[in-house]
């Protein structure tokens, strides 16, 4: 399988290095779409044996990953797996996720934060992760047990099943999470969900909180006109 | 006459004026420039005469002429306000593709190159 790691990064200089590194010791090909950032995480992976591509200016997580994806078609992906570039995600969920895709059960495989493993998750985060599920729950007829995982593997060969044309999300930024699992459900593909850990240290938790109410408010919006 | 209505009859004289230019230099075609024409007109009659704007006023239901005025600007200005953000929503948009479309191109130049370059390396 020719498998690809697609890694969204935005003002990530001081950890991109290590996380393409520890990708690069398990998987060939490692895609690093630079988002714009306004510090060194260009510089910093230049060097590094990968797909490098840096959009001019910042557009956002979902345009990062279909960006990525995108070139990772064109390269003859198989398998496309979509990763964090914080090092939040690890080496050894990836690969479970990878061999539960490979098993054929499922179009696309979710890493899931909420199956069982524990982890250091703040307590404002699982407030808000919960909340995020009771809303894609409630609004949108989905279960799920981490709607908002940035963590997800899934076929995209090209010839033959390929489920990136029926997940190709429109929404630039954080939004995308939701529309994907909307366009699941919508085109009847099959997801398995995967318990998988996530890090949380100092540095996560500093980071500028997301509009989520604007976000979930205009998720509604673009619902009910369309 | 009042100062306000100066101001306005002068500011309607200086907006025909440029029309005028505008419809001479063909940068706007002659029904929208009698549509602007006559809507500035219409603006100073309204304020020459203020009657015209309280009989209208009274004819829609409304009851001052300065309300219908405050009323039909905040419909127009609503209306406005709507055009702009989808013509942002559009913007938005076909900025993301050029710029994914920039970044697509450039990573595959790279990559052929650096294939190329293998390639020459083998043939040394
Ligand atoms: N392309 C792109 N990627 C982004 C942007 N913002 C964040 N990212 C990347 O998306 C990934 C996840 O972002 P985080 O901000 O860590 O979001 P998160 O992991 O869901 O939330 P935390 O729990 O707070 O870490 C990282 O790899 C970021 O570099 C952006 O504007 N553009
Ligand atoms: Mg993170």
């Amino acid at each position: 399988m020719n498998i690809f790691i697609v890694v969204p990064a935005y003002n990530e200089g001081q950890r991109i290095k290590k996380v393409v590194e520890l990708l690069l010791t398990k998987f060939s090909n490692v895609i690093v779409v630079n988002d714009g950032s306004k510090d060194n995480t260009g510089e910093e992976i230049k060097s590094l044996p990968i797909y490098y591509c840096e959009h001019a200016v910042n557009l956002g997580q979902g345009a990062g990953l279909k960006t990525g994806t995108e070139l990772a078609i064109g390269l003859g992906a198989e398998v496309i797996v979509h990763a964090d570039a914080d090092g939040q995600h690890r080496l050894e969920d990836i690969e479970k996720l990878v061999i539960e895709l490979e098993k054929g059960n499922a179009d696309i495989v979710i890493g899931s934060r909420f199956l069982g493993v524990k982890s250091n998750m703040p307590k404002r985060k699982k407030i808000i992760l919960f909340l995020a599920k009771l809303f894609v729950r409630l609004f949108f007829r989905i279960k799920i047990t981490d709607p908002q995982s940035g963590l997800r593997a899934f076929r995209a060969s090209p010839v033959g099943a390929s489920a990136w044309p029926k997940i190709k999300f429109t929404y630039d930024d954080f939004r995308h999470c939701t529309e994907i699992l909307f366009l699941i459900k919508k085109n009847r593909l099959k997801f398995v969900e995967v318990p998988i850990k996530v890090n949380y240290d100092e540095h996560s938790c500093n980071k500028k909180l997301r509009p989520k109410i604007k976000m979930a408010a205009e998720l509604l919006l673009d619902k009910l006109i369309k | 006459m009042s100062i306000i209505q100066l101001i306005i009859f002068l500011f309607v004289l200086i907006v025909i004026v440029k029309l005028i230019k505008r419809l001479r230099t063909r940068d706007i075609s002659l029904p929208i420039f009698l549509l602007w024409l006559l809507f500035w007109i219409g603006a100073a009659a309204i304020t020459w005469k203020t009657v015209i704007l309280d009989r209208l006023a009274d004819l829609v239901g409304v009851g001052r002429g300065a309300d219908l005025v405050i009323y039909c600007s905040l419909l127009v200005l609503f209306y406005l306000i709507f055009r702009i953000f989808v013509r942002l929503d559009k913007q938005e948009k076909q900025i993301s593709e050029i710029v994914r479309s920039i970044a697509k191109n450039n990573c595959d130049l790279a990559v052929r190159e650096q294939r190329g370059e293998r390639r020459n390396e083998d043939k040394k």
